[in-house]
Formats: structure tokens, sequence, C-alpha cells
């Protein structure tokens, strides 16, 4: 409940709340520098997507993505605390060693720190301004190096962290193009054995069932940047299976094949796709990442009416011999 | 004597204005970059509170997020005989109901709600609930009060 006598105000979730309101840290928050390649390393031994990252840190699947495609980067420690949780081992283990070997410096101590001395008229006016153009330099630089070679694409696979034997869960590829011209290519998409593709949007060019694979043919459209499908696991397989997934683009124009970055694999388990900290609801947050996901994928039929009626009821329970989901008013 | 303390406080001034302009300098720069603006592309108010019926005015900024929901509070025990929308959960003991909202296009959408009993101003709240665009996590938007 909220006083009724308040102005409205916007909270973050993963903001600290006092008796209701958003309290705000003192100076700027702390950063850390991360090392991008061990996050993916522990990320995938763990069999963890990353969806399943951003939704515990509370970031897109896109700057899950970026952290850890460029190998050192500097993050908020709040976030790096929660990367840290969600991949079960100690902040230390996930920060670039040459950095955490450095004591960090107060937000307050470091801008003192940084103070021109008093009386130093040369200094005093080269410093901020010095400080101003290399921090103008540096984010020219930053955006500019944002930019891969232009005419070719990068793709990122999303996906759910489980789903039950024989269920269908939707996947999606996203692409990323480099420059504004469009750029013809082929998806090559290897599901798991015995996994089956349900349909997708765009429709599906080609599906060898002998290879399990299938194939988008087109070019890149601004307005449609995700390419998807729905998947079915196997009625037969084992609880606790890890599916792995690889792909492709193949670009008519030279830049060669681009492995399909992202999430490579799911674990079979007991609860509904949408349902990611695995308490057996679908809660508000899910449910909204449930459409912010999918709202891109038109014509894919990713059963939004079971995941609504779970939102919308008690929860739900996994049976195993029916090998369907209970939805519990 | 006063001459050099004129000229230190001038040289001091200088170098206040100095650090001003590098300091609004930033704030153009990463003021852009914050999203404060989609945080603020989703409010709401009541434009009928206290009694059985209650409306509530939720204005969509553009582009709009995919989805939100719209959490009502009421006091345990209180039935809700009609909405516009229909609802979609509700929890008669907990005083909980909820809309799910999606496809919504910019602008004003209304959810009118009729209840089993009046209701004070006072006993009654509500707040949006949705994930802003640019990603990050869900935002919650108290739904004013007149």
């Amino acid at each position: 409940m909220h006083a009724t006598d308040e102005p409205p105000r916007t909270l973050r979730m993963n903001q600290p709340k006092e008796n209701g309101n958003t309290q705000a840290y003192p100076g700027a928050a702390p950063m850390v520098r991360i090392d991008g390649g061990t996050i993916r390393r522990l990320r995938e031994s763990r069999g963890l997507t990353q969806l399943y990252l951003s939704t515990v840190v509370g970031v897109t699947t896109d700057t899950i993505s970026r952290w850890e495609n460029r190998r050192y980067q500097s993050i908020k420690l709040e976030n790096a605390e929660k990367l840290a949780q969600a991949l079960e081992i100690p902040l230390e283990d996930i920060l670039d060693k040459q950095c955490a070997a450095e004591a960090p410096l107060p937000a307050e101590q470091k801008a003192a720190a940084e103070l021109p001395p008093r009386g130093v008229s040369l200094k005093s006016w080269l410093l901020p301004a010095g400080g101003g153009i290399a921090l103008a330099a540096a984010l020219l630089f930053l955006l500019l190096a944002k930019e891969p070679p232009s005419g070719t694409v990068t793709a990122e696979r999303i996906l759910p962290p489980h789903v039950p034997p024989g269920q269908t869960f939707p996947v999606l590829i996203r692409l990323h193009p480099a420059g504004r011209e469009t750029v013809s290519l082929i998806i090559k998409e290897t599901m798991p054995p015995g996994c089956k593709a349900l349909g997708g949007s765009p429709a599906i060019t080609s599906l060898d069932a002998r290879e399990n694979t299938l194939k988008w043919i087109g070019r890149t459209e601004p307005d449609r940047p995700i390419h998807a499908y729905i998947c079915q696991v196997p009625a037969g397989i084992s609880l606790g299976e890890t599916l792995f997934f690889n792909g492709a683009v193949t670009m008519k124009e030279g830049g060669g094949d681009q492995p399909i970055g992202g999430a490579a694999s799911l674990v079979v388990a007991p609860f509904h796709w949408a349902d990611i900290n695995r308490d057996n609801i679908i809660d508000d947050e899910e449910i909204l990442s449930v459409y912010e996901q999918y709202a891109e994928t038109e014509g894919l039929d990713v059963d939004q009416d079971l995941t609504d009626s779970i939102w919308a009821g008690s929860g739900y329970a996994w049976d195993g011999e029916q090998k369907r989901y209970l939805v519990l008013d | 004597m006063k001459k050099q303390l004129k000229r230190g406080s001038m040289a001091g001034r200088r170098e206040h204005r100095l650090w001003l302009t590098c300091f609004l300098f930033l704030l153009c720069i990463l003021l852009p970059a914050t999203g404060s603006a989609a945080e603020e592309s989703v409010t709401a108010r009541y434009l009928r509170l206290g009694g059985s019926a209650l409306t509530v005015e939720i204005n969509v900024g553009s582009p709009p997020p995919s989805s939100l929901i719209l959490v009502q509070h009421l006091p345990p025990g209180t039935r809700l005989l009609d909405s516009s929308p229909a609802v979609n959960n509700v929890n008669v003991e907990k005083g909980e109901a909820k809309w799910l909202l999606h496809s919504i296009p910019s602008g004003r959408l209304v959810v009118e709600m009729t209840l089993d009993r009046p209701v004070g101003a006072d006993e009654a709240a509500a707040e949006i609930r949705f994930k802003p665009l640019e990603g990050g996590g869900m935002v919650i938007v108290p739904v004013a009060k007149p």
C-alpha cells in the first residue's frame, strides 16, 4: 500500500527500499571490472542461459552478452554481486584479476584525490579541461568501437533455462547487423537430438530431419531483428539432461560464417520455461518478461494462454505421468 | 595586498567556472543515456476513488511497453462485481485484483471497476508494473490519488 498523499514516484525493484521509499546511494555507484570470458565459461559450465542471468541481475540479455563478449568491462558493483550470486561463486572469481589486486578507492576519496591543488592556476584549468576532453574522446571511441565492420551480422540465441519432457518452448535468434544496409544471409540452426521444430517466425525455409537442422534464407530487415521457432523436447527424455544447440549465420557478401552466440543449452527440468526462478509460479516480473521477449515474434504460438492462466492462477504443478502442466486456481 | 587578494579571488572564481563548465558538459553527454525517460513513460491516476466504483486512468508514453499490469489493492474480503476491461486475477482474501494489459497503444487507457461495497479513499491503492523497453528490472509506478 502507498501513502495516500504522496505524489507518484517510480521505484525499481532492485533498489534498496526503506519504509516504502527509494533511498538513493550517496555519491556515484561503485564500479568493478569484470572478466567477460570467465563469466561466459562459468555460465556455460553450469548450464545456465543468458536469459536466466539477465533475469536474476535485472538487465537485458543483450547486456549479459556484452559483458561476456568484452574481456574486461566496468559494471556496477551491485550488478557484479548479483551476477556472482547467480553463478554461485564468490565475487572475486568474476573480477578482472589485475584490477582486483588493487584496493578500490571510495568515490569521495577518489574525487578528492583528483582535485587540483589550489593556487596553481595553470593546472587548475588544465586538469578539468583535459579530463573533459579525455572523457569525450573515450566516449567517442566507445561509440565507434561498438560498430563491427559494416556488412557483417552477429546473432545471439535466447533460450529459457529449462523445459519439462515433451513440452514446447520458444527459441529466439536475435540478429545484430553492423550497418544499415540489408545483408543476404542464411541462418542454420542445429537442434539437440530428438527435438522437433514446430513452426517459425518468419516461416522456416527448410527443415532437415536427418541432421535435425532448420534454415532461414533471407535478408536482414531492420524492423524484424528476431528469428524464432518453437522447439519440442522428446517426451522420453530424462529429467536433468542438458540439451545443446548450435548454429551459424552465413553472409552472402563475404563476412564468412558467424557462430550464433548467446545461450547454447538448457536443462530438462519439471518447470515451465517461463518460470525462471523455479518456484512453480509465474510471477508478475516473469509474465512481463515473456511479453517483452516475445512481442516481436508475430505468428509464433508460444502457448501464451497457458502462461497467462498460470500467472492468473496460484501456480502450477508438473504432472510427470501425463507430461502436462496442472494449473492451480 | 588587497590587489593580491582580489587577483586570488578572481582566479578562484575562474577555477570554479571551469569546473562548472566541465560538469555541465559531462551532464549533457551522460543525461541522454539514463533510463529516467522510460520510467516516466507510464503514469496513472485515479479519476474516481471512494465509494463502490473506482476508475483508474493510465497514460502510456511512446513507444509503449509490450505489456503492463495494474494491481489494485482493496480491503481484504472486498469483491469485484464488474470491471472493464475484465480482470485477470482476483484474490479476495488478500484484497488484490490484477489486470494484465498487453499489445497496448500509446495514449490513455481507462480501467473501471465496481465493488460489492463502498471503499474509502484511504483504504484503496493501486500501482502499475511494467518493464521498460530499454531493459532493466520491473518498474512500479503508484497510481496517484486525487
